[in-house]
């Protein structure tokens, strides 16, 4: 059977209760659209073939019902560590690093019965919004290949949108997930900070990083985040509580559920295309139960100078141990001190560098006060404005980018406009809080446009249900896919 | 405000970056413009509510609990090792360290 790899994880499960696919047929197939759309799309640092394969063929001796994510095939961010297997970062600097160990969320799955089947394109170190700043070379939106997949997950959303997998793993520190995810027309989900294990990730900025999920619709996302959350012993910041359940209420609807809208978005200059995906949504929830409230949100405007100075404090400290000592690539030479300047400066690309200093300066004397306890200020008041927001609704509704996707080298030249990509996603960040970005439409290019839902700390079950409600009247798979035509 | 070579040189020699001239000077302009559009926090009221922000960060006030002091598994030093650019038995092996009296180098 063709068109395997392009199926919801909802969906191969049923098939393989069913008796109707096997785990090689399924991982057959994805190894077949790697193979066709790859070369274009450039989503794949690495495809663990063998390995998927010989993993798939073990499962097809199982029962297909033990497991929650049986024989489903999931692609995972480069910064997630592979045993043994290449675990880039995107950068030169970790070129060849194997590590000698698995991240938490890669024995989840696995534990689950998913197929690991290779390892995804990023902005170097997850420092970017539009998979530009790989050292592997960029992706394409499977969309329109002249323009960008976002970042810095793009590799794992481009992946999933052009088929080639049924999900995939991004990682999310202002927007990674969920910014990709619109812009290549999938579902991104990431969770309450703590919900999932950052154990094996590479670190970029601690306190906002977060493991989630990238699928073709709310269900996948939910399905894979069961598994994945958790407390875990070896990640201190991971939520001690269980997860809520998040499958058995997903399809309960929107109507009892309350929405806002921040006030504060009349003052941006939205994409025609969001803004009208932004209405529908709104008249959508209206329809189905209460129309959804204005809620003043201050803050949203700072959140993004806020976001980069407490986010570059802690990348340039994180960066700190790539060092050409104990692992990764080195530049030999007479002393200590010049090899791990000329390590850092050949091994990291400009981006990389543009963000250690930043976070330098404003780590440094004379000025830790004025920008770096000031946004922690910042980002305390933030939190207690979403928390006020949550004491009054259930759900935020606001876009997930002021626009659709970019070209190919349009904001290469200007970090700052590069960086206000991020201004919807980053305060659920800051505040750390679950979100989630849901196809919509498409723009008048024909490129996705999604819409962001943001819910109180440890609510993913109702973010999900939220997501699942609206995907529902939105039908953007039913009616949309790659390459212009419709479904 | 801009910042002065000197303030530049000495970020670069805190951050252990050694950029070309080139890089210097565009990475500078950018920093610069960026310092500047971050700058605006400082307009920011927020009353002084800095003590929280900085112990709750994202989990908003959740005290992370250490792990238990008690011996565990560990990643094996062959595996560990064999990861390094360059090693010798059991060690990481680096450049000379520590200047000699007679102006030569320990290794």
């Amino acid at each position: 059977m063709s068109g395997l790899a392009g199926k919801s994880v909802g969906e191969l499960l049923l098939l393989y209760r069913d008796g109707a696919a096997r785990p090689a047929e399924v991982v057959g197939d994805c190894l077949d659209a790697i193979d066709s759309r790859d070369r274009v799309a450039g989503a794949f640092l690495e495809v663990f073939r063998d390995e998927a394969m010989a993993r798939a063929e073990e499962l097809g001796k199982e029962d297909p019902g033990r497991l929650p994510l049986y024989g489903i095939p999931v692609a995972v961010k480069d910064n997630i560590c592979t045993c043994g297997l290449p675990t880039t970062c995107g950068s030169k600097i970790l070129g060849r690093y194997r590590p000698p160990y698995d991240a938490t969320v890669v024995e989840r799955l696995t534990a689950a019965g998913a197929i690991i089947i290779g390892k995804t394109n990023m902005d170097e170190f997850a420092m970017g919004s539009s998979n530009e700043y790989s050292a592997f070379g960029r992706v394409r939106n499977p969309w329109n290949e002249e323009y960008t997949p976002g970042g810095s997950s793009g590799g794992s959303a481009a992946a999933v949108a052009a088929g080639m997998v049924p999900a995939a793993l991004g990682s999310d520190t202002g927007g990674s997930i969920r910014q990709p995810a619109s812009f290549c027309g999938v579902t991104g989900l990431k969770g309450t900070y703590g919900r999932i294990s950052r154990y094996g990730l590479v670190a970029f900025a601690s306190s906002f990083d977060q493991i989630g999920p990238i699928a073709n619709d709310a269900e996948g996302c939910a399905l894979l985040m069961q598994a994945l959350a958790g407390p875990d012993g070896r990640d201190s910041t991971a939520i001690e509580e269980d997860c809520p359940d998040l499958l058995s209420g997903l399809d309960a609807g929107l109507a009892d559920l309350s929405f806002g809208i921040p006030e504060e978005l009349g003052s941006w200059d939205l994409d025609p295309a969001v803004a009208s995906a932004l209405d529908e949504a709104s008249r959508a929830v209206a329809a189905a139960g209460v129309a959804p409230e204005t809620v003043p949100l201050p803050g949203m405007e700072i959140s993004i100078a806020c976001y980069y100075v407490i986010a570059n404090a802690e990348a340039s400290s994180n960066l700190a141990r790539f060092d050409g000592v104990r692992y990764g690539m080195r530049e030999n030479t007479g002393s200590l001190g010049s090899l791990y300047a000329l390590t850092r400066t050949a091994g990291f690309g400009e981006e990389v560098k543009r963000r250690i200093l930043l976070g330098t300066y404003v780590l440094s004397a004379g000025y830790y006060d004025a920008y770096y306890s000031k946004a922690l200020s910042v980002r305390e008041m933030i939190r207690k404005a979403y928390g006020a927001v949550f004491s009054r609704i259930d759900l935020l509704m606001l876009p997930v980018t002021p626009g659709q996707a970019f070209l190919l080298g349009e904001k290469l030249d200007d970090p700052v406009s590069m960086y206000l990509s991020d201004i919807f996603t980053t305060p659920a960040n800051i505040a750390g809080l679950p979100a989630i970005s849901i196809p919509a439409g498409l723009s008048a290019d024909g490129l996705p446009v999604g819409v962001q839902l943001v819910a109180a700390a440890g609510r993913e079950d109702v973010l999900l249900r939220g997501a699942r409600g609206l995907e529902k009247l939105f039908r953007f798979r039913e009616r949309s896919v790659p390459g212009g035509g419709d479904a | 405000m801009k910042l002065t070579d000197m303030e530049f040189g000495d970020l670069e020699a805190i951050a252990r970056v050694d950029l070309d001239p080139e890089e210097r000077d565009r990475l500078r302009l950018q920093l610069d413009r960026i310092i500047g559009f971050v700058r605006k926090l400082q307009e920011v009221e927020t009353g002084g509510t800095g003590a929280d922000g900085v112990r709750g960060g994202a989990t908003g006030g959740t005290v992370t609990q250490p792990a238990a002091d008690e011996p565990g598994d560990c990643l094996d030093r062959e595996e560990v090792l064999g990861q390094a650019p360059d090693r010798e038995g059991g060690f990481f092996r680096v450049p000379p360290v520590i200047d000699r009296e007679d102006g030569g180098m320990e290794s």
